[in-house]
């Protein structure tokens, strides 16, 4: 071993530590998905309503396949105490239960697309990441949502109000995009990418906790002569998210990533 | 070395492992515990070495169980992956700990001026 004086192992430590960070700055990849994910919030804002699913009475519908089912069998099954069934009320619900699964699927799929993109992007650049962290979580959490309100929906006698809300809901396979950031940014020590997990999921929790016509929001949207959250600015708000740190995080990679060449190791 | 209490605290260098301790070694290992696994080319630049140097170190990593070496190709364009095993991950944090305390211990030593 080399006789080591004072500023040897200092220097041999600052020296690996530079290596690690540069490596770390060489392997974030966020920017691209969150913009990805961002155009896809923004080109979902206009089923946000019907994902919301009011139905044209104004009533909420608590079960895609409840009401797929009647409009199967084509029975006028009753859902609300307060009022009889409307003529034509069930058309269509064949189609919505089909978009809503589409929709269910389609958010888990994009996740794992990102997954096999960054994996891509990590064999052209030569550095590949460790991806085991943040796929497992978001598939954990695809999971728990689609699950949880089906298990309460076979076996509990009533599914109680917030959880019917997690399985019929646009919001719902967000949380597989938000958990996913959480982890991802946590990952790669990318305070931006958690933070907007965070923000992320904890929109989608207050959507889906939020009293019913509460207007914590600002913006409401009028409805059949009374006043309920508005689910398009709502979804806007989740594409707006995306969409700025999606940007912000791209410019800075560019920025690190020329900066990172121009140092001499 | 305080005996103080009857437990004699080891040097910080006894626990440097002569491996991983060489420079271009660690920073192998270093980059490689950021990455599911590494391409030989990503090294050579991130390192400035040449194909034998940076062949022989890797040589060691690998005797040592250190590294895995993986060779394939992308295409037609051969390429070499370069993996850290647990025993590596664990060597680095073992080294890492034992550099950070030889130098806490060198600058707590220090003249103060």
């Amino acid at each position: 071993m080399d006789t080591l004086h004072r500023g040897d192992p200092a220097e041999l430590l600052a020296a690996t530590e530079g290596l690690r960070a540069r490596a770390r700055i060489r392997l974030r990849g966020s920017g691209v998905p969150l913009l990805a994910f961002g155009l896809l919030a923004l080109a979902a804002v206009p089923i946000a309503r019907e994902a919301y699913n009011f139905p044209p009475d104004g009533r909420s519908i608590t079960s895609y396949p409840y009401f797929a089912y009647s409009e199967h069998i084509g029975l006028c099954v009753q859902h609300s105490l307060d009022g009889p069934c409307l003529e034509g009320e069930f058309d269509g619900a064949i189609a919505r239960f089909v978009g809503w699964g589409v929709w269910y699927a389609l958010l888990p799929l994009a996740w794992f697309a990102l997954a096999r993109w960054y994996r891509r992007r990590g064999e052209t650049r030569g550095i590949v990441p460790h991806r085991g962290a943040w796929l497992a979580t978001a598939a954990g959490a695809g999971v728990l949502v689609a699950a949880v309100p089906l298990v309460l929906l076979l076996f509990a006698r009533r599914v109680p109000d917030g959880l019917s809300f997690l399985a019929n809901d646009y919001a719902s396979p967000w949380y597989v995009v938000g958990i996913g950031l959480l982890v991802l940014g946590l990952a790669e020590r990318n305070r931006l990418v958690a933070a907007t997990g965070l923000v992320h999921t904890a929109l989608l929790t207050a959507y889906l906790t939020g009293l019913w016509g509460s207007g914590w929001l600002p913006w409401l949207d009028h409805f059949d002569g009374s006043w309920a959250d508005g689910p398009r600015p709502k979804a806007l708000l989740l594409a707006v998210v995306l969409l700025a740190t999606g940007l912000t995080q791209w410019t800075a990679e560019r920025r690190a990533s020329a900066a990172s060449r121009t140092v001499t190791p | 070395m305080s005996v103080a209490d009857g437990t004699e605290e080891q040097h910080p260098t006894l626990a440097l492992d002569d491996t991983v301790h060489q420079r271009v070694r660690l920073g192998i290992l270093a980059i490689a515990r950021e990455a599911e696994s590494v391409d030989f080319a990503f090294l050579k630049q991130e390192l400035g070495l040449t194909d034998g140097n940076l062949s022989r170190h890797l040589k060691v990593l690998e005797d040592s169980g250190l590294v895995a070496v993986n060779k394939g190709y992308a295409g037609r364009r051969p390429r070499t992956w370069v993996t850290l095993t647990p025993a590596g991950a664990q060597a680095l944090d073992h080294e890492l700990r034992a550099l950070r305390a030889l130098v806490h211990r060198l600058e707590a030593a220090a003249p103060q001026e």
